[in-house]
């Protein structure tokens, strides 16, 4: 357990000292929130704003970048050759691979916070009120699974390259899916039922839910997906994960 | 031009050692191009989904504008804010309608004009895109986030310093970033325009612009990503952090610039900082060539993107050679 403490703390440091990944986990989400916000604020009135809606949808969003960290940090250049040390040494593999996942849920969880507290004091969303514990626990383990994710593609494909490229499709079909930039039920019925396969549905679906009619039915549903997910990528994850392959 | 072909070869040949990637990206840009152009066919010429709340089943309510789906309670506040329902329209016994929307007055007037008189009920759409620009609106963002990632061979290089033996051997340095550009271009460029006719002569979508007019679009918006994606490698040092400020950067001015929706209402200052985005110079351009403007018209849009793209090539090549090139 000493092993795992130190593999994490040098994640966490690598993580949080990174201007480029602070900047992409704190000022992109503030200023798309705010951006997004402003443009449409017109054609909204004012029990419900823009901003209600964005600092929902966007920070979905924003929470699908878990994913992008962790594979990044897991093999990024400058950690493939720790990473390959840790290979050789008397280290369980399962240590690597998990503690970029709780680095990285450790990492996005602050970013996520700080952004979410700023948007409340400055635009005020509505955050569910009272609720605002379930809707929080809801996006936490969102993050997690995301964070998950993103390790399960890299070993699954190997490549830090590829697994960019192929994150940022799923990603983004996730989002337009799961109705976040523009709602779907206008295309259709077989469109609205196609999007019931991106999280970012459930998660949306639940949130909306909870903030607007205190129903709190999908809730456990929707915890019960992104569990199930995290421990299927976290497994996924451990059986295809070969240290060799960082050769 | 030895040093342009041998970099561009050496590219070629690099891909090839990773066919995964190239289905990737072929894959992608399908994805998108198919994505824009049927999301675009889809869309109704309704002015909004509503959720009709009306005692008897048959109430006589149609119209071409409206999305109409007959409930028999009000759906509840959640539908209203995620946007599953544009208005809730309640009929009352007495045949009057009651509106309860979240959305503001200008849109709840334009729907009781519709619900008054639904026979002659006429949008305004005046301001409306049309389809050929709606479908590039769409690509712009897509476009010039994998500007940055397929720039990869010039960032390998630079990450991995193959670049200063490249400087230190007798070739010529603008041969070899050339080379790194037109492969970047030919990757996005020629996948994005044969899936785009490919989709056009296979379905029968309609696309709005004729081959010779979406060449020229797409050239631009390719090389215009080109640019931006050797810009940025030049004056970042590391891939990742290059990658994530292109897709930032992307992302958020694509969305000002009015690439997915057009805002009527903003700021001076957002305003100010809009009008100077090479997205909106490109919408502007590919909006009047859809209308048939002149060329005189289009012209100042044109030069605009055109002396964008020089002033990122000129800049990303004078720091590379300040960087690797010692003075002699």
């Amino acid at each position: 357990m000493d092993n795992f403490k130190k593999i994490l703390g040098m994640d966490l440091f690598n993580l949080f000292t990174n201007p480029m990944w602070l900047a992409y986990a704190i000022v992109f989400p503030l200023v798309l929130v705010l951006v997004m916000g402003f443009l449409t604020s017109a054609s909204y009135g004012s029990t419900v704003t823009s901003y209600d809606y964005y600092g929902i949808a966007m920070m979905i969003y924003i929470i699908f970048n878990a994913a992008t960290f962790s594979a990044n940090g897991f093999m990024e250049e400058r950690v493939k050759n720790p990473n390959m040390r840790l290979v050789y040494s008397p280290v369980k593999p399962f240590f690597i691979h998990f503690s970029k996942v709780l680095a990285t849920f450790v990492f996005c969880s602050v970013t996520f916070t700080l952004v979410g507290a700023v948007l409340y004091l400055v635009v005020g969303v509505n955050y569910g009120g009272g609720y605002f514990g379930l809707i929080y626990l809801l996006m936490l383990l969102a993050i997690f699974f995301f964070s998950a994710l993103g390790v399960m593609v890299c070993c699954v494909l190997r490549s830090e390259n590829s697994t960019n490229q192929l994150l940022s499709i799923i990603l983004t079909l996730f989002g337009v899916l799961g109705g976040l930039f523009f709602p779907l039920d206008g295309f259709g019925k077989a469109i609205s039922a196609i999007s019931w396969m991106s999280p970012a549905k459930w998660i949306f679906s639940a949130c909306m839910q909870i903030i607007y009619n205190r129903d709190i039915s999908m809730y456990l549903p929707a915890c019960g997906v992104m569990v199930m997910l995290s421990a299927a990528a976290v497994g996924i994850s451990a059986k295809l994960f070969k240290g060799e392959d960082y050769i | 031009m030895i040093a342009f072909w041998t970099t561009l070869r050496n590219n070629y040949k690099r891909m090839l050692e990773h066919k995964s990637r190239v289905i990737l990206v072929v894959a992608m840009i399908t994805g998108a191009v198919a994505a824009a152009v049927f999301m675009n066919a889809l869309a109704t010429d309704s002015i909004g989904n509503i959720a009709l709340v009306a005692p008897e089943r048959e109430d006589g309510l149609t119209s071409p504008y409206l999305n109409v789906t007959r409930l028999d309670k009000a759906p509840p506040l959640s539908d209203l804010v995620s946007g599953k329902y544009d208005a809730t329209v309640i009929r009352k016994a007495s045949g009057e309608y009651e509106i309860q929307t979240i959305k503001s007055d200008v849109f709840r007037q334009e729907l009781a004009d519709l619900l008054a008189d639904p026979e002659e009920y006429q949008p305004d759409w005046s301001g409306r895109r049309k389809v050929g620009t709606t479908i590039v609106g769409f690509l712009i963002m897509f476009i010039l986030m994998q500007g940055t990632t397929m720039m990869l061979f010039f960032a390998e290089d630079r990450e991995h310093g193959q670049i200063r033996r490249v400087a230190a051997a007798p070739v010529s340095f603008a041969g070899y970033l050339g080379a790194h550009c037109v492969y970047t271009f030919l990757i996005l460029f020629v996948p994005t325009l044969v899936i785009l006719y490919l989709i056009r002569f296979l379905t029968g979508v309609a696309i709005g612009f004729s081959f010779f007019q979406f060449f020229l679009l797409i050239f631009l918006l390719c090389a215009l990503s080109t640019a931006f994606a050797l810009f940025l490698d030049a004056f970042i040092d590391r891939s990742d952090s290059a990658n994530m400020l292109g897709s930032m950067v992307s992302i958020l001015t694509s969305i000002l610039a009015g690439s997915f929706y057009s805002f009527d209402k903003g700021n001076q200052t957002l305003e100010a900082i809009i009008q100077v985005l090479p997205q909106k110079a490109y919408l502007e351009l590919a909006g009047g060539m859809e209308n048939g403007y002149s060329w005189q018209e289009l012209a100042p849009w044109f030069w605009y993107l055109l002396g964008i793209i020089l002033v990122f090539l000129v800049a990303a090549v004078a720091k590379t050679r300040r960087n690797y090139i010692r003075a002699s």
